[in-house]
């Protein structure tokens, strides 16, 4: 954070010149006042894909996101809502935010609840951000606007040495950490749970991230009538590798996951090691129909080099200039 | 870049392998959830108690803090838990309509939480909104916590209740590799066990249930005890209807408020308390007197709550007791007064 205020040694008080510098941003898509409108899925299991949406660094500044702000035309169909996903990618370091694309209830905040990141994301001058959307529905059109609270590091700053100090950090904290969503690992868009009916599903995490967990979202469809409505689902949680239960009894949606307006702060991070995976068992309390549900964590990926990445690999001569075992 | 959640408490740069590592105790700090023991009376196995409304009795219902262990090694701690937030739901009226009162005492140790019953709806949150103690309490192995339940209005209601915080593995075989590590949560674990017997959170309610008559004024008090100080953090209340109200210390005759203050302007409920600048402290044996006045023209039933903990601890020694047990809490680092984890 860089302070408004700065004391001299003499005790004297005056402006950070760096507030000239430093400033409030907020990230737009070209044509950002238009809404991207992503045509009806052909069916419930093809997805249509938007077009690429591009969120540039700006030409004369390093931009540093804290967060993602999103809204939903009012005429947009609420099955449409609920079922429009995002994948985001950091093109200039080939990543992808999230192990599939999430639903945007889970991605963008409001402007009054942003979506703040746990890790920023820094971009460079004219560095870029894929945002890859997908109608799920095929109740119609989906026709949604973006924006991103940032901040820029002008140009003109760049002579500062305390900036560049803080940039240069800021380029090797990018080259190990950036925010990460982890969804559960169904074929399909959502879980779909029997009605009154019990599915484990798992979050797993890959080989070359050490992921540390803060927040759990959830959204729920259903038309049932019967049973704890109010509730719609419980879980249990277990965590990875060691399969220890998080709870004595089952945790419900209004008691243990958030949206990402009001993401469920987890009271601990929880920190899931490479190559392991979450157990979740997911109840619905709804015993007339089935449940839709979409569970997301979020939090922060770490990219981890092995101890030794030589000791894993096994390089050998070429079979053919081996001797032949068993030959004559 | 910036840490907006304290990812670096979790991970360090490791200056040899020029890479950033996980903090590996922390891992052995898992969130967690404990509700109603499902072996009590009205419990169901899901954890759902059964409230019983219209001036019926509900039985207690218990969180219960298991043990476990490996092999029989515990570390000396077993299993402990900080208790970090209040969660609840209420499958019947719902969060927003729940009215229910809640009395929190630890069983073994014979400590209240609170003066009276409160609230429920001044005592614990959402998942959304969840209610941050100020003071997290330390829950240890084998211990058990009862929660008395009443329905303030008629019919029955089907709810459950939460504590949400850490679960400590201090005898995870994970240590057995990283010897290092051990010592970083026995010295978290050693300095939690020291300050639980000196504070703890706490609630102070009114001595009696506030019912006004239509446009009436009232007088009621608040016992902070001579067992303890208090210290209050949050200002919250559940109401029928609107009320002006003003607080006063009769030993002193200091007040909060230079006049009356409407509700609507200066409390909150549990998913949202009205935190105040800074903290209240009312020495042990001290009354709060609270003035209120109903605006609704009808009969207003108030709750009236003040959060935050007591203080079992000469008042001389205060500041060296949190010191010496100094663990980041909320109350004692105010930029933590927003529900991000702590450890």
């Amino acid at each position: 954070m860089i302070p408004t205020w700065v004391k001299a040694r003499d005790g004297s008080v005056y402006i950070n010149d760096l507030v000239r510098y430093v400033k409030g941003n907020i990230l737009v898509p070209p044509v950002g006042q238009n809404p991207l409108v992503t045509p009806a899925a052909a069916a419930a299991t093809i997805p249509t894909p938007s077009i690429s949406v591009i969120f540039e660094g700006g030409e004369d500044a390093v931009t540093e996101i804290f967060s993602l702000m999103g809204a939903h035309d009012a005429a947009t169909a609420a099955d449409v809502q609920n079922r429009l996903t995002v994948e985001i990618t950091d093109i200039a370091y080939r990543r992808r935010y999230m192990n599939r694309p999430i639903i945007v209830n889970h991605v963008f905040g409001s402007n009054l609840q942003p979506f703040f990141f746990n890790e920023s994301v820094m971009l460079e001058s004219q560095q870029s951000m894929n945002f890859q959307f997908f109608n799920n529905s095929v109740a119609g059109a989906s026709t949604f606007r973006s924006a991103m609270e940032a901040r820029k590091f002008q140009a003109s700053a760049l002579a500062k040495d305390n900036v560049t100090s803080e940039l240069a950090k800021a380029r090797q904290r990018k080259t190990f950490l950036n925010p990460f969503w982890l969804s559960s690992n169904q074929l399909g868009q959502s879980i779909v749970v029997p009605a009154g009916g019990t599915v484990n599903v798992f979050f797993e995490n890959s080989r070359d991230y050490f992921l540390v967990l803060f927040y759990l979202m959830c959204q729920t469809l259903t038309t049932g009538a019967a049973g704890d409505t109010i509730e719609v689902i419980s879980f249990r949680l277990f965590d990875a590798k060691t399969e220890r239960e998080l709870m004595n009894v089952p945790v419900t949606q209004n008691t243990g996951t958030g949206t990402s307006n009001f993401p469920y702060v987890l009271p601990s991070a929880l920190m899931v090691e490479p190559r392991t995976t979450l157990r979740m068992q997911i109840t619905n309390l709804v015993t007339d129909q089935p449940t839709e549900v979409w569970m997301t964590f979020h939090g922060v990926g770490m990219f981890v080099a092995e101890e030794n990445p030589w000791e894993e690999m096994s390089i050998d001569r070429p079979a053919a200039s081996r001797p032949l075992v068993g030959a004559p | 870049m910036s840490n907006l959640r304290n990812i670096n408490k979790y991970i360090v740069w490791d200056q040899r392998r020029q890479q950033y590592v996980p903090h590996y105790w922390r891992k052995e700090i898992l969130p967690s959830w404990i509700g109603f023991d499902p072996s009590g009376t009205n419990v169901t196995q899901a954890g759902v108690l059964t409230v019983v409304g219209g001036g019926g009795s509900t039985p207690p219902a218990d969180f219960k803090q298991p043990y476990s262990s490996v092999e029989g090694l515990d570390r000396n701690f077993g299993q402990p838990f900080e208790i970090r937030s209040l969660l609840f739901a209420d499958s019947t009226d719902g969060q927003a309509a729940a009215d229910w009162t809640v009395m929190l005492r630890e069983v073994g140790e014979v400590r209240q939480f609170m003066n009276n019953p409160v609230h429920i709806r001044t005592l614990a949150g959402s998942a959304q909104n969840p209610y941050l103690l100020r003071e997290p309490y330390f829950f240890l192995s084998q211990h058990s916590i009862q929660a008395q339940l009443n329905k303030t209005s008629a019919g029955n209601v089907n709810v459950r209740m939460f504590l949400a915080g850490a679960q400590y593995y201090p005898w995870s075989p994970e240590f057995m590799r990283r010897k290092m590590n051990e010592s970083k949560i026995r010295g978290l674990i050693g300095r939690w066990l020291e300050r639980r017997k000196y504070i703890t959170p706490f609630w102070l309610t009114t001595e009696q249930t506030v019912n006004l008559g239509a446009n009436a004024t009232g007088t009621f008090f608040l016992k902070v005890g001579d067992d303890g100080h208090f210290e209050g953090f949050t200002l919250t209340s559940v109401q029928t209807g609107n009320f002006a109200w003003e607080i006063s210390e009769p030993k002193t005759n200091q007040t909060l408020m230079n006049g009356l203050a409407t509700q609507t302007n200066s409390l909150g409920d549990s998913f949202f308390p009205t935190l105040l600048p800074t903290a209240y402290f009312v020495p042990s044996g001290y009354r709060l007197r609270l003035t209120i006045t109903d605006l609704s023209g009808a009969p207003n039933e108030i709750f009236f709550t003040m959060g935050g903990r007591k203080l079992y601890v000469p008042m001389k020694d205060i500041e060296d007791v949190k010191m010496d047990t100094a663990v980041p809490t909320p109350a004692d680092t105010p930029s933590e007064m927003v529900p991000a984890p702590l450890v």
